[in-house]
């Protein structure tokens, strides 16, 4: 039984993506297609998955499949060496095109392996769950001990208590509004288009955005302020980013020096603030960023904001193209110039 | 600290207002304006540029962060660009960080853009005005303040 | 750790903890513990909380000693000030220690001593580790040793390990008391305390007086703990070390990967080719350790005035090592990653005859690729991790 994706015997739906994810990678492997396939495999603590670089068509065995697989493996991509497989979620494919269309990697050099997603978990949320609902204090505690999934919910243990949450009220919230659960570009396509989980209301992913903007001035900024005034700088979020692949972020340019590591909450908004933009009209909100960051600073708002100013000026999506020009490389007579003077 | 962030500006304060120019349109209509003893506020802080399609948005965040009460970023009127579409690529690139300033709370009415042409003497003047009445109005700018209440 | 461990323990009911806290505060010492800050934990001034003590605090106790950045001088070239160079006599966020003090000027008047109450023993131990680098006997950092001097850890004995830690791998353990001035050990409603150093002593002699309790003649918070408490805690930690050994990736092979990395072949031992894969880059792993300690000192400066600073730095980042020239003499994570664990597990070793994990788990954590060292380790040690 394996306990991170809750594919036991039974032929779930994720049963035979996990299958399919396989014998794709063998498949690949053996005929030379690819040099490396990656894809996930078992973590090393619950509710966790990692990412796996599989070189043999032996190891293909090690590749899982579930809501655990939470990594955006295209950050891999960027001037990768040989010819690559690599597992890919609706939101994952559509920073892979993004990457395509900036010339990070050709697509002759990638093959696209596309499942069709139902959501991934988001363990902030499952923390929050066990704090309000279940059997720990929020953040007193390393609560889960083990945890097992099933085709609906997950089973947490822990120090004498056992609790069961469904999944769908701890999806990421970027997957509980997704638009593209299935791959818009791939190779092969594992299993089929009725896996995926399909949300009810895509644009219900603005409320959120159009009700903050909705607050004072004032209070929004104090809320970003604080948020980001948290934040150690340990540039984890550009890490996990597919997008941020520059070989020298602004932030670490010393000539111009744009970033102090010692200025404190200015420099860190100007980081944030800069970051934002270097991602806008590409931001494909994998979400890959707020994982990341170690003390849980949540930006979505500030990315979210973008794709729906981008989408109503500019009628662009990110990432479902690959024959176009990226955002800002492109423009139009009448794109809007009512802010200019 | 957070919750003083819009601290009044004291009386007779005069913003300090950096402005982009591009050296082939807007920085010759400065020009001209000099030439053609047309008043405009001394609040702005001329820096030429080759063309507006120059001027990253850092270079805007970077003026408030570090002490600037405003900035105008000003360039060739769409089809006039010497570069044929350096003002084009410039104005999708202002019109996000416009929405992003105002999304994160920065005070609208801080950064502003305008197409200036080396002809409009009077057009610049009339701009400077505009943008240094503007920016009186908003007093200190919150950004700023964060800076110097840290470590100036 | 001997059967003296229970010797001559206190006791303190857990609702009076807060009572015991007020006595330190009323006896002039700042207290610090655990508080939340958004979604993470860190270690901060209480000021009237009432404390309650997590697991493990997402950020280490290693800031309050050596911050992320600090001022260690400032200069003044507007020929306006008094003096061109000067020392700068803020005071930290926490209120606490002048930020910093020049050499000839350390002095502990005027400086408030500290408590950080509810560290854990793998953080207590890492002090120690710090203290190799910051307070040798060749070299002491100034700003360092002197917020040592002035600081009383009091340490939370860990009753229930969780599923990341491996203390008792790296020599500590969730009993573990070095580092440590005054432990507190949980059993049932109430604590154990036991004084371990002479600071701690110190710190009870002074407030033990100024405890309210229930008459105002006597501090009936505080008693001496009978055979009963002590046979209760010494259960407690027997079950703790229990609880850590049977979760299996709590074992790891520490001794056996030190010594392949030890080996002239460590260094070029080709499981570095692999290892390193999935690392992204960034800095969880080594701004959160509570041992990492490496800093970046440079100059900031507005017009005619300048202030020497020092931040952390990280391993992991490419700036790290560049050189003016270009040249980046680790140029790829591969390079880096290898620095990290060779720098924890062989040249610290090296430097200092111990290694420097403390087995906290923060980076098993917190990666964001789950990249986990107990993991790295066991490929060194030749075996498989569980
Ligand atoms: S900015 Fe964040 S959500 Fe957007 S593509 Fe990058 S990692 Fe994903
Ligand atoms: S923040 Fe900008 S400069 Fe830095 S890596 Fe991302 S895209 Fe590149
Ligand atoms: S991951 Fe979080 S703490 Fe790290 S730089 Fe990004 S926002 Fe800041
Ligand atoms: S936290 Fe993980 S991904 Fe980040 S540098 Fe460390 S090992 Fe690499
Ligand atoms: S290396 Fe990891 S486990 Fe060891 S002390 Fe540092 S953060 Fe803790
Ligand atoms: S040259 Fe003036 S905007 Fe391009």
């Amino acid at each position: 039984m394996n306990k991170m994706t809750g594919n036991g015997t039974e032929k779930g739906t994720r049963h035979i993506i996990e299958e399919g994810i396989r014998n794709t990678a063998t498949k690949m492997l053996e005929s030379g297609e690819v040099d490396v396939f990656i894809g996930y495999e078992e973590g090393t603590l619950p509710l966790r998955t990692t990412p796996a670089f599989i070189t043999c068509p032996e190891d293909a065995t090690r590749l899982v499949w579930g809501p655990a697989c939470e990594n955006n493996l295209t950050v891999y991509l960027p001037k990768f060496q040989g010819a690559v497989g690599v597992v890919v979620k609706g939101c994952d494919v559509r920073t892979l095109t993004n990457l395509i269309l900036e010339n990070q990697i050709s697509r002759d050099k990638v093959k696209i392996v596309g499942v069709p997603c139902s959501g991934i978990i988001d363990r902030d949320r499952i923390r929050k769950v066990l704090g309000t609902e279940g059997p720990i204090e929020r953040s007193m505690e390393r609560p889960v001990r083990s945890a097992q999934v099933t085709e609906r919910s997950l089973i947490l243990e822990g120090d004498g208590f056992e609790f069961e949450i469904q999944l769908e009220d701890v999806l990421a919230p970027s997957c509980e509004t997704c638009a593209y659960p299935i791959p818009v570009v791939y190779d092969v396509l594992i299993g089929d288009e009725s896996m995926a989980r399909h949300a009810k209301d895509s644009e219900a992913g603005y409320v959120e955005v159009t009700r903050f903007a909705e607050l004072e001035r004032d209070a929004r900024f104090s809320y970003f302020s604080r948020e980001i005034e948290r934040c150690i700088q340990c540039y984890a979020c550009r890490q996990a980013c597919p997008l941020c692949y520059c070989p020298e972020c602004f932030t670490d340019r010393q000539s111009p020096k744009w970033i102090s590591r010692w200025r404190g909450l200015s420099d860190k908004i100007l980081f944030h603030l800069g970051r934002i933009l270097h991602v806008a009209g590409r931001c494909v909100d994998c979400g890959a960023c707020r994982r990341a960051c170690p003390v849980g600073i949540d930006l979505r708002l500030l990315t979210k904001n973008m794709e729906k100013v981008v989408k109503e000026s500019f009628e662009y999506e990110s990432g479902l193209d690959i024959d176009c020009l990226p955002l800002l490389a492109a423009y139009k007579r009448e794109d809007p110039d009512d802010f200019i003077l | 600290m957070l919750d003083s962030i819009s601290a009044k500006a004291p009386e007779n304060w005069e913003p300090k207002i950096v402005a982009f120019l591009c050296n082939w349109c807007s920085y010759a209509g400065a020009d001209l304006a000099g030439t053609g003893r047309i008043q405009y506020p001394p609040n702005v802080r001329v820096i030429r540029v080759p063309c507006s399609g120059r001027v990253d948005p850092l270079m805007i965040l970077k003026c408030l962060t570090r002490g600037a009460d405003g900035v105008l970023v000003s360039g060739c009127h769409p089809g006039d660009c010497h570069y044929i579409a350096g003002n084009y690529l410039a104005r999708r690139k202002f019109a996000l960080l416009d929405e992003l300033l105002d999304f994160f709370g920065i005070e609208k009415g801080r950064v502003h853009f305008s197409w200036v042409s080396a002809a409009e003497g009077e057009k610049f003047a009339d701009v400077v005005k505009q943008v240094t009445e503007t920016v009186k109005a908003q007093g200190k700018p919150c950004l700023g303040q964060i800076c110097g209440d840290e470590r100036g | 750790m001997g059967e003296d461990t229970f010797k001559g323990l206190l006791k303190i009911a857990k609702e009076d903890l807060d009572v015991l806290v007020d006595a330190f505060a009323k006896s002039s010492y700042v207290v610090l513990a655990p508080v939340a800050e958004g979604e993470a934990t860190k270690f901060g001034v209480i000021g009237g909380m009432r404390i309650k003590i997590p697991h493990l605090t997402t950020r280490p106790v290693k800031e309050l000693f050596f911050p992320q950045n600090e001022t260690l001088f400032s200069f003044d070239c507007s020929g306006k000030a008094d003096s061109t160079i000067k020392t700068p006599d803020a005071v930290t966020p926490d209120g606490v220690i002048p930020d910093a003090v020049m050499p000839d000027a350390v002095a502990t008047d005027g400086i408030s001593p500290r408590v950080i109450m509810g560290v854990r023993p793998c953080d207590a131990r890492a002090l120690v580790l710090l203290d190799y680098v910051f307070a040798s006997n060749e070299y002491k950092d100034p700003y360092y040793t002197i917020r040592r001097e002035q600081t009383v850890v009091i340490t939370f004995a860990c009753p229930r390990p969780g599923i990341a830690c491996f203390c008792a791998s790296t020599g500590g353990g969730p009993y573990d008391e070095t580092g440590s001035d005054v432990m507190f050990m949980e059993s049932d409603d109430s604590y154990l305390i036991k004084v371990i150093s002479e600071k701690g002593r110190r710190l009870f002699q002074e407030s033990l007086p100024l405890l309210k309790g229930g008459c105002s003649e006597c501090p009936c918070v505080i008693f001496e703990a009978d055979d009963t408490d002590i046979r209760a805690a010494r259960d407690a930690k027997a079950a703790s070390e229990q609880l850590l050994s049977a979760n299996c990736s709590a074992n790891v092979p520490i001794e056996a990967a030190v010594d392949t990395l030890g080996r002239s072949t460590g260094f070029s031992d080709p499981a570095w080719e692999e290892i390193y894969r999935k690392c992204l880059g960034c800095a969880v792993c080594t701004y959160l350790c509570p041992t990492c300690h490496c800093f970046d000192i440079g100059d900031e400066e507005t017009n005619d005035y300048g202030e020497r600073v020092r931040n952390w730095d990280s391993c992991m980042f490419p700036l790290f090592t560049l050189h003016a020239s270009g040249h980046n003499p680790r140029p790829s994570r591969k390079e880096r990653f290898r620095q990290r664990v060779m720098h924890k597990f062989n040249y610290f070793v090296e430097a200092n005859d111990c290694i420097a994990c403390v087995g906290c788990g923060r980076c098993v954590e917190n990666c964001p690729v789950n990249l986990d060292i107990r993991q790295v380790l066991s490929v060194f040690a030749g075996g498989v991790f569980a």
